[in-house]
């Protein structure tokens, strides 16, 4: 009864008309091209999906670190509880007597302390399991790090899973063995916790890699400011908006520059961002840009919206350096606000950043095979939908700190 | 049997141009695919010229290589030989000059001087002051990139009076405008926000939108040899190049900011900040050519006593038709200095920062326009240098 386990408390103002739920805007070559227009305080904006695929070396790297390892090490999950208590979380979760007396042998366990157990599943297991179990139990497994895909699982894109499913390099039990894998949120949307099973039941390693490959592809909006339709005397209220209090003059200046042009009616949304988002968008963290084991996250894109960099040495500290920094935003939301989302013990899960309408951009995960994007907000929230149920708040820089 | 990249070079040679109206907006076909260039311009913001002191409204000009008042008084007698001895002496009395001993000489012209030059004697006279480094409106002046003054400030705040002057003021460096007389305009003007409008009109600066049309009939793989070419492996932009460019993804209009690398993305259309310059200098054109592809730029600008060196470890000679990527080197055809660098983009259109200024942005600019700014006293010559592939 995954409804009843989930509440939300997000609401999203509608500050914008949305003309025409989806515009079919028929093309040159007679393709259909799925385009939607937003109408606000910005101006106007045209946005259609498109796919990102990661680059092969990322994956290549990401298999070569993991394939070897998982293979020899298999499979570990590791509870904050007694035995006992994780039996009866078992039961609660649906998995079946007989399953779970064989999986919680004490003999099989690994104790590292008396609220600290490691159990180690076969592969067999964890395929049997049901959505729902799977959605009930992997909350429990590990901690609360970002990178841990049982409790930060990893959104699967329709088009990724339609990749898969028409692939015609991988033998249909296997996609039928990774497909069984999904669990689905309230949202509709898909989910896979179990991303090391990927390594053992693939065949080998450039089936694996193929396989993170498809399944790795994001969905982002591909943009277009467009003032063909809108009257002059808002161009100053809409340059208002994009030069964010002077944090943003440079896209502002160019802006203005292409409504005085008589022959230009549209400009690239990715030119009115600030520079370092512009730098950002649609591309994955280099190493460059880690630190030993930190990555660029969400935290640290949102933070930094307006900064020329990331500023690492705020995220020592990130709640301080918020904290100190910011300040509820009140509506209607201003380019580069911050949108955080919290769950239900207070922990902040995602923040993102506000661009115009219901546009975020929005780095969805640590990972180094995550890019950043502009997303639709209603669309990050889902992702982030949590068991328990998430809120979210609102967050501007105070105006000491816009300079 | 005929390369892909002869095929390159055939079509970079056939590429054509269509409706080059005003220089507003054009298309152009060539290897890269069909490009719309559209004309917008950028200017340093004003915040900024609260923090840089005004120029002086009192013309000062300085002749480092003239120490006498009679080898002033002839140099300028020579630059106006073309008068007859009354004009001559006429306007040589709005001039006054003085000998500082045994370092240089200076002028101080009226404004009534400057603005009696002809083009001729305006030449003669600033390229002498360019050679002085401490005639900075003579050595880097504002650059026009129009055959009209009026055109080139449309759009701007400036009033019309101080455009018919700036345009009565400049001359012809290569195929720009050059203007100079930034403390005469000044003196035009009682306000301070007036001011601020000349210094930020005058930091104006053309800036190409790039916008590539793809369609079903495009040739992908061409596109993509154009933009990722082998010697340039493991481009992280390229990714988004393919995802942009699949079959269900197309037609689409990609702005050429949405796949180059992530220094052009980042620094084009803007103008450095006061934090560029807190490793002790701005960031120039040739840092910018050098970490155009890096993903961590280095935080140093290049050894410019090495020039030659570090190009030709990284770089090797290539020939035109140039292609996306090459560095483009502009030679004073003299002595063979090295005077700038800038990548080409496509159409002899390059990725360029003109000095390390802080009044210079990034931007997207005509091959020929580039040449211009450093063509001031001399002959300059283009050559193209390609990276050398990874190892």
């Amino acid at each position: 009864m995954m409804s009843n386990l989930i509440h939300s408390e997000v609401g999203y103002p509608a500050l914008f008309a949305r003309i025409a739920a989806v515009a079919m805007a028929l093309l040159g070559t007679g393709s259909l091209i799925a385009q939607e227009r937003i109408y606000g305080p910005f101006g106007s904006i045209d946005t259609r999906t498109i796919y990102l695929e990661p680059p092969s070396r990322l994956i290549d790297k990401i298999v070569d670190e993991k394939y070897d390892l998982v293979r020899t090490n298999g499979i570990t999950w590791t509870f904050q509880k007694s035995l006992s208590e994780i039996r009866e979380l078992f039961h609660l979760c649906g998995v079946s007597p007989i399953a779970t007396e064989v999986i919680t042998q004490p003999e099989l366990a690994m104790f590292h302390s008396s609220r600290l157990v490691s159990l180690r599943p076969s592969v067999r297991f964890i395929q049997s399991l049901t959505p729902t179990t799977r959605m009930m139990l992997y909350q429990h497994i590990g901690d609360d790090s970002l990178d841990n895909h049982y409790r930060n699982p990893m959104s699967l894109s329709n088009k990724g899973i339609e990749n898969l499913v028409n692939s015609p390099s991988l033998s249909p039990d296997l996609k039928k063995s990774i497909t069984n894998l999904f669990y689905p949120m309230e949202s509709g949307k898909w989910w896979l916790s179990d991303i090391n099973v990927l390594y053992l039941i693939c065949n080998n390693r450039s089936e694996a890699t193929l396989v993170f490959q498809l399944l790795k592809i994001v969905p982002s909006l591909h943009g277009w400011f467009d003032w063909s339709t809108l009257s002059s005397d808002r161009y100053e209220g809409i340059l208002n908006y994009w030069n964010a209090g002077g944090r943003n003059a440079g896209a502002a200046n160019l802006l203005k520059s292409a409504l005085e042009s008589p022959a230009i009616t549209r400009i690239s949304l990715n030119q009115l961002m600030p520079p370092h988002c512009r730098e950002l968008l649609h591309t994955y963290p280099s190493f460059e840009e880690s630190r030993g084991s930190d990555w660029p996250d969400c935290f640290s894109t949102s933070f930094t919206f307006f900064e020329k960099e990331f500023s690492y040495r705020a995220f020592d500290g990130i709640r301080e350096w918020a904290d100190e920094r910011y300040q509820e935003a009140t509506f209607p939301l201003q380019l580069g606000d911050i949108i955080m989302i919290t769950d239900d013990s207070g922990e902040w899960t995602h923040a993102c950043n506000h661009v115009a309408g219901d546009i975020v951009f929005t780095k969805n995960g640590v990972s180094s095979t995550t890019p950043w994007v502009f997303a639709r907000v209603q669309d990050v929230l889902d992702q982030y939908q949590k068991v328990g149920g998430i809120s979210v708040s609102y967050m501007r820089l105070k105006p000491e700190f816009r300079k | 049997m005929v390369s892909r990249f002869a095929i390159i070079c055939l079509l970079a040679a056939l590429s054509f141009k269509t409706s080059a109206e005003a220089g507003t907006v054009y298309t152009t076909n060539g290897p890269w695919g069909d490009l719309k260039v559209s004309e917008l311009f950028v200017h340093q913001d004003e915040q900024f010229f609260d923090l840089v002191p005004t120029p002086s409204a009192k013309t000062i000009w300085k002749f480092a290589d003239l120490k006498t008042v009679d080898q002033l008084a002839d140099f300028l007698d020579d630059a106006l030989s073309k008068r007859n001895s009354s004009d001559r002496q006429a306007i040589q009395s709005l001039i006054s000059i003085q000998e500082i001993r045994g370092v240089e000489t200076r002028a101080f012209p009226t404004p009534d001087f400057i603005l009696e030059l002809t083009d001729e004697e305006r030449l003669a006279i600033y390229s002498r002051l360019a050679n002085h480094k401490q005639n900075t409106y003579h050595r880097k002046p504002v650059f026009i990139d129009s055959e009209s003054v009026e055109e080139w400030f449309k759009g701007s705040k400036l009033d019309y009076k101080v455009i018919k002057l700036i345009e009565k003021l400049s001359y012809p460096v290569g195929d720009s405008l050059a203007f100079s007389d930034i403390p005469l305009v000044l003196g035009t003007v009682a306000r301070k926000s007036d001011e601020f409008e000349i210094l930020q009109a005058l930091t104006r600066t053309r800036y190409l939108l790039l916008e590539l049309s793809i369609t079903a009939q495009s040739d992908i793989n061409g596109l993509r040899d154009y933009w990722f070419p082998a010697h340039l492996k493991d481009l992280s932009s390229e990714s988004i190049f393919v995802s942009l460019t699949r079959a269900d993804t197309v037609p689409i209009t990609l702005d050429i900011t949405d796949f180059l690398p992530s220094l052009p993305r980042k620094r084009l259309g803007d103008f450095p900040t006061i934090e560029d310059g807190v490793s002790g200098a701005y960031p120039g054109g040739f840092w910018s050519s050098f970490n155009f592809f890096n993903e961590e730029p280095d935080e140093e600008e290049p050894d410019l006593d090495n020039l030659e060196d570090t190009i030709s470890q990284r770089y090797e000679r290539t020939e035109e038709p140039y292609r996306y990527g090459d560095m483009i080197v502009l030679r004073d055809a003299g002595d063979s200095k090295i005077l700038h660098a800038c990548i080409y983009i496509a159409d002899n259109i390059a990725f360029t920062k003109n000095s390390r200024s802080i009044l210079t942005p990034w931007v997207m600019m005509h091959l020929k326009f580039i040449k211009s700014r450093f063509s001031l006293n001399r002959e300059v010559e283009i050559e193209g240098w390609r990276l050398k592939s990874p190892e």
